[in-house]
């Protein structure tokens, strides 16, 4: 035994290498199993940090989607049979997906043939909305409308009331009408 | 001298005994700093988290109850003959809790004398705005009506406006408004 190695012993630095410095901390074992620890922390960290993400996206869609659908669901339910086709792009640039489609064929379909005859303008603009669920890129609205349509088949202008879900999809940053039923 | 102690140690190093008793736990004491570095952040973000999903609990919990409510407030039943009155006053507060209790007399011997029924259902329901305290929902629902007088039934749309408030872990409607 030497004297040095006696000091260690009697001294607090002695405690702490006898301690630390023969513990487990210096054992074989202790790099592997603090890495996996680490490594472990680090992904639940990852995903902590990727649901944190996704829920500020989340609350900004709710505002965003909301605005959205309040600025474009009256414009699906307006047109004057002198401006229609103008009046059916402009509606049709706030769809997405398959509603584009189905849009346009509705309209071909119920509108465009009596319009121009009929003397057809119809106005609709929203009285109230809401939030049903969002997501970062979906947001489905409930959105109460008030529609006033004149036409040479009604003897005074009709205010239809109604609710109507609209579901919007966020693509590329812009918002878009994907669905809309009435309920 | 330090060799005497080595031979007698069984796996010791010569360059790691002694002297620098620290040097072999330099990457051992870095990752253990690191684990405890990476589990309070971890930590933090998990509190972080709580917010978000605090409020999706708050805001399903907001349209829980006023879905309940309009359902509530558009079944009538014809056995019995009133809507189901107690747990919609149990869900109410304030002007609505008046609303209640002023219509329902009225209500009942008109829907006793008509032998009505009618069976409420919410089409959907969305939230206007909310924070802790306050709430306003909008809801649209039918009412499924049978009528003793007239054969078959009615579907009606209605269309509704909530104002809810918290009251302890409740939320309760204050408002209620039968929107055009």
């Amino acid at each position: 035994m030497n004297d040095s190695h006696r000091v260690h012993q009697d001294t607090a630095a002695g405690w702490w290498h006898r301690r630390v410095g023969q513990g487990w901390l210096a054992g074989a074992a202790a790099v592997p199993a603090l890495l996996v620890l680490l490594a472990a922390l680090l992904a639940v960290g990852g995903l902590l940090v990727w649901q944190l993400h996704r829920a500020s996206a989340t609350a900004s869609a709710r505002s965003d989607g909301l605005a959205a659908a309040t600025e474009l669901t009256p414009r699906l339910l307006t047109y004057d049979y002198r401006s229609l086709p103008a009046d059916i792009a402009r509606a049709e640039s706030a769809t997405t997906g398959g509603f584009t489609t189905d849009y346009r064929d509705t309209v071909a379909r119920t509108v465009t043939p009596h319009a121009a005859e009929q003397q057809l303008v119809t106005h609709a603009t929203v009285r109230r909305a809401s939030v049903v669920s969002a997501d970062s890129d979906e947001v489905v609205a409930l959105v109460f409308l008030s529609q006033v349509t004149t036409s040479t088949k009604l003897t005074a202008p009709r205010l239809d009331n109604s609710g109507v879900r609209v579901r919007l999809s966020r693509i590329g940053g812009t918002w878009s009408v994907a669905a809309l039923d009435r309920v | 001298m330090r060799a005497h102690d080595v031979e007698g140690r069984p796996g010791a190093d010569a360059a790691s005994v002694g002297g620098a008793p620290g040097r072999r736990l330099v990457v051992p004491l870095a990752l253990l700093l690191g684990v405890l570095l990476t589990a309070i952040a971890v930590a933090v973000l998990a509190l972080r988290l709580q917010v978000p999903r605090n409020e999706q609990t708050r805001n399903d919990e907001v349209l829980g109850a006023a879905r309940r409510t309009v359902t509530d407030l558009l079944t009538v039943r014809e056995v019995g003959g009133q809507p189901p009155l107690e747990r919609l006053l149990r869900g109410a507060t304030g002007e609505f809790t008046q609303q209640l209790i002023g219509q329902s007399d009225s209500f009942t011997s008109a829907v006793r004398a008509a032998k009505v029924s009618s069976i409420g259902a919410v089409t959907e329901a969305g939230i206007g705005a909310v924070d802790d305290e306050h709430a306003s929902v909008l809801v649209s629902a039918i009412a499924t009506v049978h009528n003793a007088q007239t054969p078959g039934e009615q579907v009606r749309p209605y269309r509704l406006t909530l104002e809810l408030v918290r009251r302890g872990p409740t939320w309760l409607v204050s408002e209620l408004e039968f929107t055009p």
